[in-house]
């Protein structure tokens, strides 16, 4: 039976205005839900891998009004790209070396301002003119631990949130760790009498990298050929002290064996901090059952005939809200 | 008191309560943000494959003993059979770079006018989620006599052969 | 009692509570089922074959230095004229890349322009046109200018 008095009872009003506020609510609620979790996590991937892609294969840019090159860590008031790779020659457009990281521009690149490395970079999203930033962790990590240069580790940015969801990209490259000199051991000298298992090196201070020497191709001359020890300006070094040797094969080290053989490629590590003076350190390498019949002078000039050396790392770009 | 209207109230707290705890369960329950896509993972394996390829290629001798144009210098021109393998410098030097990650390499060249293609190192069967990373390299007969490869090139002849590395995750 | 069983006038308020949720429910199911989220990024950096035409730009410049070491051999060790052999030798090794990238689906095509050679410096420059096309990408270089010293 229809009810003909024209009222509404109170307490339908009271149910239905509950229900009406209900369904406002969620109706306000629902759509802002899912537009966040799907629009925001496209452009995560993207900034990860743009920036990983830029640091690892660009050289980066700087440029003012009289001029522009790639050699930004010289010029980091007008950084226009930072970029990590190497290029040889700054005057020409193709040689930059993709995948090959240079020492000073990691340095250079932590020690850029906060707010122009993530405008550079681009580590922020644009959601109608106002900036939002993203948190991001940048590090280099060698033997699984992080890239230790100058005693700093090479992580920049905040550790990355357990909680939320991120973005994350590995590039693999080689990183500048220090200077190197690859040596026929035939042609290294001795100012002993002929033949000798002493050599010598002549390693110009001051350092500010460590450096390694590799030397190749012995000339054997006994049964158990190896390296007895090393002196410096005279006075013997101790190992994994001040120095480590070991042995190279294809791209892994190993410890040295009992005995070296003559395609063998032995290196030995020295802290830069044992050359820290302006002066023409001595290095004397003696060897048993190795000769060396060339006699001095010239000695084997390393500081003149070394290069950079390279090692490989892994960078880690991760980003998220 | 009249008991009719009682029950539009309750009526109205009961669909009001239920539309809130839907949506309280439905936020708390599902998760909204989607794991990560198998897409990405290609792209992430894709780049760390040609990285390590790029870098055995141009790596200095001091880094890495036996660059890519090296290592495919020395090689006997066998086959790999499946177990093992037949290039084995490149494989260590691949190993140490990529770790947790396996992979296959094939030899593309072309003899006597047509090209071939040459299985030199066999890790097993690749999975669905593959991805393939090229890079060339070029040979002369000074390069493969060095490094003693048993590539019959003349003097004055350029062979471009490309490392196919075929690489899937663990 | 009984007025209160047959009141059936504010079940539609219930039931469109109930449709509602129905319908909160059934969203939630969807956009767990979207995992389009990172599909047109991936598929962008998958597509563009950025290492492939790095790959023969670097690979062109190599071969050039190498095929000028050979011209120079072969001119010290014939009477060939430098050029000549320089043509032969770049012609082979763009042949063989055409073969190997049309394996893959690439069209390339890497023609000697113009070779300059300096004999008392030992050095060169080659102008070499690079050109690559894939389903969707196109890329061309010419000239591009390389250096080859000694």
């Amino acid at each position: 039976m229809i009810n003909e008095e024209g009222q509404i009872a109170v307490d339908f009003l009271l149910g239905i205005s509950l229900f009406l506020i209900a369904l406002m609510f969620v109706v306000q609620f629902i759509p802002g839900l899912f537009m966040s979790g799907s629009a925001g996590e496209s452009s995560l991937d993207y900034t990860a891998y743009r920036t990983a892609t830029i640091l690892t294969e660009d050289p980066g840019w700087w440029g003012n009004s009289t001029s522009s090159s790639t050699d930004w860590e010289s010029h980091t008031n007008d950084i226009m790209r930072i970029g990590l790779a190497v290029d040889d020659d700054n005057s020409s457009k193709s040689t930059n070396r993709p995948n090959i990281i240079s020492r000073d521009k990691i340095i250079a690149m932590m020690q850029v301002n906060e707010s122009i490395f993530v405008d550079r970079l681009g580590l922020y999203d644009n959601v109608n003119d106002a900036v939002f930033s993203y948190g991001y962790n940048i590090s280099i990590i060698k033997d699984k631990q992080y890239l230790s240069i100058n005693n700093t580790a090479i992580t920049r940015g905040d550790p990355a949130p357990p909680d939320r969801e991120t973005s994350r990209i590995t590039r693999l490259m080689l990183v500048e760790t220090g200077r190197v000199a690859y040596i026929n051991a035939t042609e290294l000298t001795t100012n002993l009498t002929l033949p000798s298992n002493t050599s010598l090196i002549n390693v110009r201070g001051p350092l500010s990298e460590n450096i390694t020497i590799q030397l190749g191709q012995f000339d054997i001359n006994g049964t158990n050929p190896s390296l007895k020890y090393v002196k410096l300006n005279g006075s013997t070094l101790t190992t994994s002290a001040d120095y480590t040797v070991y042995e190279k094969n294809g791209a892994t080290r190993s410890s040295p064996g009992s005995s070296l053989d003559t395609d063998d490629v032995l290196c030995l590590d020295f802290n830069s901090s044992l050359f820290e003076y302006n002066q023409t350190y001595s290095l004397e390498l003696t060897f048993s059952d190795i000769r060396f019949t060339r006699s001095a002078p010239p000695y084997f000039e390393f500081t003149e005939n070394c290069e950079p050396l390279y090692e490989p790392a892994y960078l880690n770009v991760e980003v998220w809200q | 008191m009249n008991d009719r209207a009682q029950i539009h109230t309750l009526e109205g707290l009961a669909a009001a309560i239920l539309m809130t705890l839907t949506m309280l369960a439905v936020t708390q329950g599902t998760t909204i943000v989607t794991p990560q896509n198998e897409l990405a993972m290609d792209v992430q394996l894709e780049q760390l494959a040609h990285d390590a390829l790029a870098i055995v290629d141009m790596t200095p001798d001091t880094a890495i003993q036996y660059n890519l144009t090296e290592c495919v210098s020395s090689w006997d021109m066998g086959e790999s059979t499946g177990v093992g393998d037949n290039l084995e410098k490149l494989d260590e030097e691949l190993a140490y770079l990529l770790p947790g990650i396996r992979y296959n390499v094939d030899l593309v060249y072309l003899s006597s006018g047509k090209v071939v293609t040459k299985p030199v190192i066999i890790n097993g069967i690749a999975t669905e989620n593959d991805v393939v990373a090229r890079r060339l390299v070029a040979l002369t007969n000074e390069t493969a006599s060095t490094m003693g490869g048993g590539w019959n090139l003349a003097d004055d002849e350029i062979k471009i052969v490309e490392v196919r590395m075929t690489a899937w995750k663990v | 009692m009984e007025s209160l069983k047959d009141d059936t006038k504010g079940q539609w308020i219930a039931l469109s509570g109930l449709v509602i949720s129905l319908i909160i429910i059934s969203l939630a199911l969807l956009a767990n089922q979207a995992v389009v989220a990172g599909f047109y990024s991936s598929n962008a950096a998958l597509e563009l074959p950025k290492e492939n035409i790095r790959e023969l730009n670097l690979q062109t410049r190599e071969n050039a230095r190498i095929a000028m070491d050979i011209s120079r051999e072969i001119n010290a060790s014939s009477n060939q004229s430098i050029s000549t052999a320089y043509a032969s030798i770049f012609d082979s090794c763009s042949s063989q890349m055409r073969y190997i990238y049309a394996l893959h689906g690439e069209t390339i095509d890497v023609t000697l322009a113009n070779m300059t050679y300096n004999n008392s410096s030992s050095s060169g420059l080659v102008w070499a046109n690079i050109s690559f096309q894939d389903a969707k990408t196109n890329y061309v270089s010419a000239p591009e200018i390389i250096e080859v010293i000694k």
